[in-house]
């Protein structure tokens, strides 16, 4: 038997030898060299570690210090190069970086190569046809619009490598008897090769706060889900599921994903953060979208290219908004030329990741290290977006926006618009009237700030004479509220974040708003392959162009024009488009990922090789195909995910520890994954169980309450500060769901940060929900937290007159059922010594600040100057309970609603 | 990859799967090598929690980082790194124009000089402004570097570049990534903490985040005013029995939800989440209070003299953190964005910190804790050597510099006593040992014990690190 093998591999060794690669050295070999040796071995010959060189065969053979071989042709396994990239010694691996390590199939090349005599030819005879045979290792060549060096545009791919950029396949629903729906019949095959079978059914209970946490990011109430585990209808659970998806709150939850996505946030960043004027308009757009269930290639091209519309009214204008969600400032110190590139750097970026979950950036410095995306293709992307230039026009505010508030909120802007100018005359008056003295006193003309400024230096005073360091830290801080300000009156203007088409526009100052030109008629930009991705080093210019890689399945959609009009609608239509098979793809996992906390493939950002291979591939293309056969409707995938037995199965099983040691990640779906609420469920719930939550849809951001200290910090804008983060002055307001509260980019919500509420400044791929102490601090010892306790606690008290009822009232409230015996009895107990506590203990009571102190440094003094800002909100605040106003009583049941909203039954979902 | 990702989960005790399904994770991939070294951490360190102490990569003496960060850009020229070409030159006009400048470096120009004197001190011999009086002292146990390059004009992306290793915020601080690395040595405090001023830095709290980082290693910064922990006590100060009393009814409620559920680990994990925010509420407070320490000390810091007082407090305040086991400390001094009166400016600010930081110096190596601990100060760029005038000519600064910087290293396994890189003749840009902020990084995390290169974490389908793409360490600022 034993000669038998060794004869085979003796035969398999010549065949293989015979079969030698004439490709092989400059496809796969010297691109390793150069990506991962030569930095050090052979770029810089005055510079060689270890005095190896690899830049020509005699030198790479010969080894380097040691005066060694480094490679002994035909045989490997004692040549040290292959030593050392296999790390077997551990004093000699290479490259040394865990990050740069060379993978399996680059280590066998390597051998391969040494063994067929570690030839070093690199003008060997170009691949003559796309359609070639895969090589031994089932690698392919694949075509694309071709990358900066030849090695890169002929090399070899692995088809697992290439899954998402395949044409979509449209894959027959296995047949298992008694399984009849398309999704079980995918996940139970898997599961049954494993030996497994699905979980049994979710308890009625679970399942309707399940499915209402993932539709509307609410629970059900302790009544909803008494009703719906009576109901013992075949279609109940299906009833549901359409009452819930028609409620408003179904758009705001899965908006609320969206923007995640998008990056939504109400400022700018970086040194100002600046308000954005009406970002919520496109927050409410997002919204709307799926409350109408808008179709998805609709949406799509809405959001790339709503401003090249004809149809869809004004709403696409501010749909475009899209495009200008991500961070963005320029500054008067900023190289605008740098700013644009910074601009368009991130939408190429975005657009890619967030539409086709191909993460492009990789693609703008060389050409893409994993993926068949040519840094061409970047740029060919990127030139779509070179015409779309910013602008913040006039779009009339449509029926279904939400404006109230709108006079209430202009007044006390203005208000505080003219106290500040007063101010800032005041200080100017007093420089005035120093300035009058000075050259009164030396017998010259008095003459106004700007007429003097043209006199020579000894006849006028320096600049702020007469205002102490005080009057001009004060000053300045002034000065940047005027702006602050009058950007905050655009809120109540129907202004749109947009873009338009048009030639390059000069970029100004972010600090003003940006107006639609006169004429938007001229010559386009050009593009260029920037080397290195630095402006400072264009290449070759670039038309614009889709992603070459993607082989449409209907033939290719148009191409993207070359004027200035109408790139981003080719665009959008080519992403949007049935044959794409990305974006079909793409949509489709993030709604898997939401309803089962993982996406089929679980990088829901990245399908490239990097990115996790999807665990159903072919449910993932059926689902797609699906999804593009029903119009691309939301609703409609829903409605098929959610009736699956996949769906509805049980978190748990009888066999869970087994189960979970042969899929630790629940990749198979052998029970519905549980997880802990977001940080917006988790408020949201909050305010769901005290009674408070108010369910307006749209509009103005709301302030909630933040902590004050957090609140209060002063934050650090150019030359000056921010303006106190004050709460919205009503609870009607502040007790709205946590989708319509403001997003600072300089200011996160320490609350909502605690639980994980992800940095707007990147797509978010997956929300985490790790568990960390100030978790619990934020929980139990917040005045927030503390406030819907006590809130709690009072509504309980006008529904149920005595003890034992408002223990079980405040149950079904946090957990929707009543408490167990054992459960009543400690709670009383609790409740009695809290009791006890709180007649002897008086809190003391808090007054809410109506102004605040700034200590800052002065930059041009290096002293610190002291102003004082007025918390115009507080004078007349519309307060929660506090607990100095409620009784003993009252203090004491808030006290065990609190821990109830604690509880770990209240914060996970089965 | 898959597995990798599941030995790097494992690695640092994140709590997505039992220690059994951690084996089941470990296919045939993963080398021989990699699997012994990952059982031998394992049982040195017996990881339970994310934050647990870890062993370093490579034997290091520096445990724990103090960093001093000197916010606006403090002026390499008028601080360590004298510059007399420019007193020729002063108020010599020129103009300069073009499309890669900053408006703010564009126009008339007029180079200036420093406003102060410039003197060798220690044995080393070091350059030092005669504005700093106190540092001299402990000029010997400082490695000066004059090779640091910056990319960024503008302050926040400035300073995400040399808090986070990215120019655009949201990635993970310095300080993330040694505690991803290194855990903590005392879990009862957070492992990494910042003491910024009472108004946060230009781009707010992304200069602390930690990013794609587990949640476990994020900064908590204390507030030099208020609370310095957010929520560490209930509003009404709370009643230990009291509380003790909550607690356990909340354990008592959890212990009967999790006899059903499948998800054992989080329920755990977040019930002795409570229990440790509990005893944080008791140790905290101790470990922040510094009335305890002796008259001398505090005089010592500069504590109670209004110039030196904030800034004492906060270095007094590192010192009793890292003697407590907090991994990571960082200090804001902010206000050296001196376009104008550097004079006054710069002086009042190198007063402000001047005694503190030596004070700093001396204590921890009295208590022989300068050893295993690393100072770093440093700005976010340094300064340009002409200026605009916009004062008319008698206030004038420096605008900003990231060609050029000062910066400083102290402590454990540090070159001290060493000036290492230069700047050109006027102080324009770095032509010696110049080096990008990454190599910094990896430098810092080298005399932590930590290889850049291995200190990585999978995310969003790649193996990211704090140099971005790799880098290279300074030798010459190592011991």
């Amino acid at each position: 038997m034993k000669k038998v093998a060794a004869a085979f591999c003796f035969v398999f060794m010549l065949a293989s030898l015979s079969a030698k690669d004439p490709m092989r050295f400059k496809r796969d070999i010297y691109p390793v060299l150069q990506a991962k040796c030569m930095a050090c071995h052979g770029a810089d010959p005055d510079d060689l570690r270890g005095g190896y060189d690899l830049s020509t065969r005699a030198r790479m053979t010969a080894g380097g210090e040691s005066g060694k071989p480094a490679v002994l042709p035909g045989d490997p396994d004692n040549s040290p190069l292959y030593r050392a990239v296999q790390w077997q010694d551990p004093h000699r691996r290479m490259p040394p970086k865990e990050n740069d390590r060379l993978t399996d199939e680059q280590v066998k090349a390597i051998r391969l190569w040494i063994l067929e005599g570690a030839e070093w030819n690199l003008n060997p005879p170009q691949p003559i046809s796309w359609d070639a045979p895969p090589d031994a290792h089932g690698r392919k060549p694949i075509q694309t619009s071709g990358g900066l060096t030849d090695e890169w545009t002929y090399r070899l791919y692995r088809p697992d490598d290439l899954w998402a950029f395949q044409p979509l396949t449209r894959p027959a629903v296995p047949q298992i008897e008694g399984v009849d729906h398309p999704i079980d019949a995918f996940i139970q095959r898997k599961l049954r090769e494993e030996g497994l079978e699905t979980a049994p059914p979710a308890s009625r209970r679970d399942l309707i706060r399940r499915v209402s946490y993932n539709l509307t990011g609410l629970p059900p109430t302790a009544e909803q889900i008494a009703a719906f585990e009576k109901d013992s209808g075949d279609d109940a659970f299906m009833r549901l599921v359409e009452r819930l998806l028609a409620s408003p709150q179904y758009g705001e939850h899965w908006g609320r994903r969206w923007l995640d996505v998008a990056r939504y946030a109400d400022t700018g960043g970086f040194s100002n953060d600046y308000e954005r004027p009406n970002a919520w308009r496109y927050r409410d757009y997002v919204i709307r979208a799926f409350n109408e269930d808008k179709p998805y290639n609709q949406f799509v091209k809405e959001q790339i290219a709503g401003d090249n519309l004809d149809e869809g009214g004004l709403e696409p204008l501010i749909a475009v908004g899209f495009l200008r969600m991500g961070p963005w400032e320029q500054t008067g110190m900023s190289v605008s030329a740098e700013t644009r590139q910074f601009f368009l750097d991130d939408v190429t970026n975005s657009v890619g990741a967030t539409f086709l979950s191909i993460p492009l950036r990789c693609a703008r410095c060389h050409d893409h290290k994993t993926d068949p995306i040519p840094t061409r293709d970047f740029y060919r992307v990127q030139a779509a977006f070179a015409t779309a230039q910013f602008a913040e026009p006039n779009v009339p505010f449509l029926p279904s926006e939400n404006a109230a508030r709108f006079e209430e909120g202009r007044q006390r802007i203005e208000a505080l618009l003219s106290e500040t100018k007063a101010q800032q005359s005041a200080l100017n008056a007093k420089e005035e009237k120093a300035a009058r003295k000075w050259m009164e006193e030396r017998g010259l003309e008095y003459l106004p700030f700007k007429e003097r400024q043209k006199l020579p230096k000894d006849q006028k005073p320096p600049l702020a004479y007469g205002l102490t360091y005080q009057d001009l830290g004060t000053r300045k801080a002034l000065n940047k509220r005027v702006r602050i300000l009058a950007w905050q009156l655009d809120r109540y203007r129907p202004i749109a974040l947009s873009v338009y088409d048009g030639p390059k526009a000069p970029t100004g100052n972010v600090a003003t708003r940006i107006r639609l030109p006169e004429s938007v008629e001229g010559e386009p930009v050009d593009t260029f392959i920037l080397d290195g991705g630095s402006i400072h080093s264009p290449g070759e210019s670039v038309d614009p162009g889709a992603l070459s890689v993607i082989e449409m399945a209907e033939g290719p959609a148009a191409p993207i024009p070359i004027g200035l009009k109408g790139r981003r609608l080719a665009l959008a239509e080519w992403i949007a488009d049935d044959g794409n098979p990305l974006a079909a793809r793409s949509i489709v996992n993030r709604v898997w990922q939401w309803h089962f906390g993982r996406g089929l493939a679980a990088n829901s950002n990245n399908f490239g090789a990097t990115g996790a291979k999807p665990t159903h591939p072919e449910l993932l293309d059926w689902l797609a195909a699906y999804f593009i056969d029903s119009g691309w409707s939301f609703k409609e995938l829903h409605r098929l995910i959610l009736s699956s037995e996949t769906y509805r199965q049980s978190a748990s099983r009888p066999d869970l520890a087994e189960t979970q040691a042969l899929d630790p990640r629940n990749e198979l779906l052998a029970r519905f994954a549980s997880r802990r609420l977001t940080s917006e469920e988790l408020r949201d719930s909050m305010l769901q169980a005290s009674g408070e939550l108010r369910l307006e849809i749209g509009g103005l951001p709301i302030f909630p309450e933040m902590n004050l200290e957090a609140a209060l910090v002063p934050r650090h804008i150019m030359g000056s500060i921010g303006p106190a983060y004050q709460p919205s002055r009503t609870r009607d307001e502040r007790h709205r769901r946590s989708a319509y509260a403001y997003r600072y980019r300089g200011l996160s919500d320490p609350w909502m940060e605690a639980f994980n509420q992800p940095d707007v400044n990147e797509a978010c791929e997956t929300r985490e929900s790790s568990i960390v102490t100030p978790q619990a601090l934020a929980l139990m010892n917040s005045r927030s937290s503390q406030d819907r306790a006590l809130a709690m606690a009072a509504q309980i008290e006008t529904e149920r007159s005595e003890p034992t009822g408002r223990i079980e009232r405040a149950f079904q409230r946090a957990f929707g059922r009543n408490p167990t015996a054992a459960e009543r009895q400690s709670a009383e107990r609790y409740l009695k010594a809290a009791e006890k506590r709180h007649e002897t203990h008086m809190p003391t009571p808090f007054v809410y600040p109506t102004s605040i102190e700034r200590e800052m440094i002065e930059e041009m003094t290096g002293e610190p100057f002291i102003y004082v800002e007025r918390l115009d909100i507080y004078e007349n605040y519309e307060a929660d309970l506090k607990p100095w106003e409620a009784p003993p009583q009252t203090r004491a049941l808030a006290d065990l609603c609190l821990l109830l909203l604690n509880a770990n039954e209240f914060i996970y979902i089965y | 990859m898959k597995d990798r990702t599941h030995a790097q989960l494992s690695r640092y005790g994140i709590r997505e799967m039992s220690r059994r399904e951690f084996f089941f994770g470990l296919g045939a991939s993963v080398g021989a090598a990699a699997f012994s070294s990952l059982l031998t951490r394992e049982a040195s360190a017996a990881i339970d929690s994310p934050l647990a102490a870890k062993p370093p990569m490579f034997p290091a003496k520096a445990k724990a980082c103090i960093w001093l960060t000197m916010e606006g850009g403090p002026s390499h020229i008028d601080t360590f790194d004298p510059k007399p070409k420019l007193a020729e030159l002063h108020m010599t006009q020129f103009e300069r124009r073009g499309k890669a400048f900053s408006p703010m470096a564009q126009g008339k120009r007029y180079y200036v000089q420093s406003p102060f004197k410039s003197r060798k001190v220690g044995r080393s011999g070091a350059d030092m402004c005669d504005q700093f009086t106190h540092l001299p002292a402990v000029a010997d146990d400082i490695c000066f570097y004059r090779g640091c390059q910056g990319e960024s004009v503008d302050h926040p992306t400035a300073l995400y570049h040399m808090n986070t290793g990215a120019k655009f915020g949201g990635d993970p601080a310095v300080g993330a990534w040694v505690t991803y690395g290194l855990g903590t040595l005392n879990e009862n405090l957070p492992a990494f903490i910042v003491l910024p001023e009472v108004a946060h830095p230009q781009g707010g709290a992304g200069n602390w985040s930690n990013g794609f980082l587990p949640a476990h290693y994020q900064a908590t910064p204390l507030r030099s005013k208020g609370s310095p922990i957010l929520d560490l006590t209930p509003p009404d100060g709370g009643n230990p029995e009291h509380q003790r009393r909550g607690l356990d009814l909340l354990k008592e409620l959890n212990s009967r939800h999790a006899e059903h559920r499948p998800n054992a680990t989080d329920l755990n994990a977040r019930m002795e989440s409570y229990e440790l925010a509990f005893r944080m509420q008791m140790e905290a407070p101790d470990a922040l209070d510094i009335s305890g320490e002796n008259e001398k000390t505090r005089e010592m810091y500069g504590i109670g003299e209004k110039a030196t007082d904030a800034f004492g407090r906060k270095c007094l305040l590192a010192r009793r953190l890292v003697e407590r086991g907090v991994r990571f400390v960082q200090l804001y001094s902010s206000g050296w964005d001196s376009h104008d009166y550097l004079e006054r400016s710069h002086s009042a600010l190198i007063h402000s910190v001047d005694k503190p930081i030596a004070a700093l110096i001396q204590d921890l190596k009295r208590r022989g804790m300068l050893e295993e601990t690393l100072i770093v100060w440093c700005g976010e760029f340094g300064r340009s050597p002409d200026n605009g005038m916009r004062r008319g000519g008698v206030a004038y600064g420096r605008d900003h510099n990231p060609s050029a910087m000062a910066m400083w290293l102290a402590g454990g396994g540090i070159n001290a006593g060493r000036v290492v890189g230069a700047t050109d003749e006027i102080g324009e840009t770095a032509v010696e040992a110049a080096r990008p902020i990454r190599d910094i990084h990896v430098t810092i995390l080298r005399l932590l014990g930590l290889d850049d290169s291995q200190l990585t974490y999978f995310h969003g389908g790649r193996y990211k690190q704090l140099s971005q793409t790799g880098g290279e360490a300074i030798a010459e600022l190592i011991a």
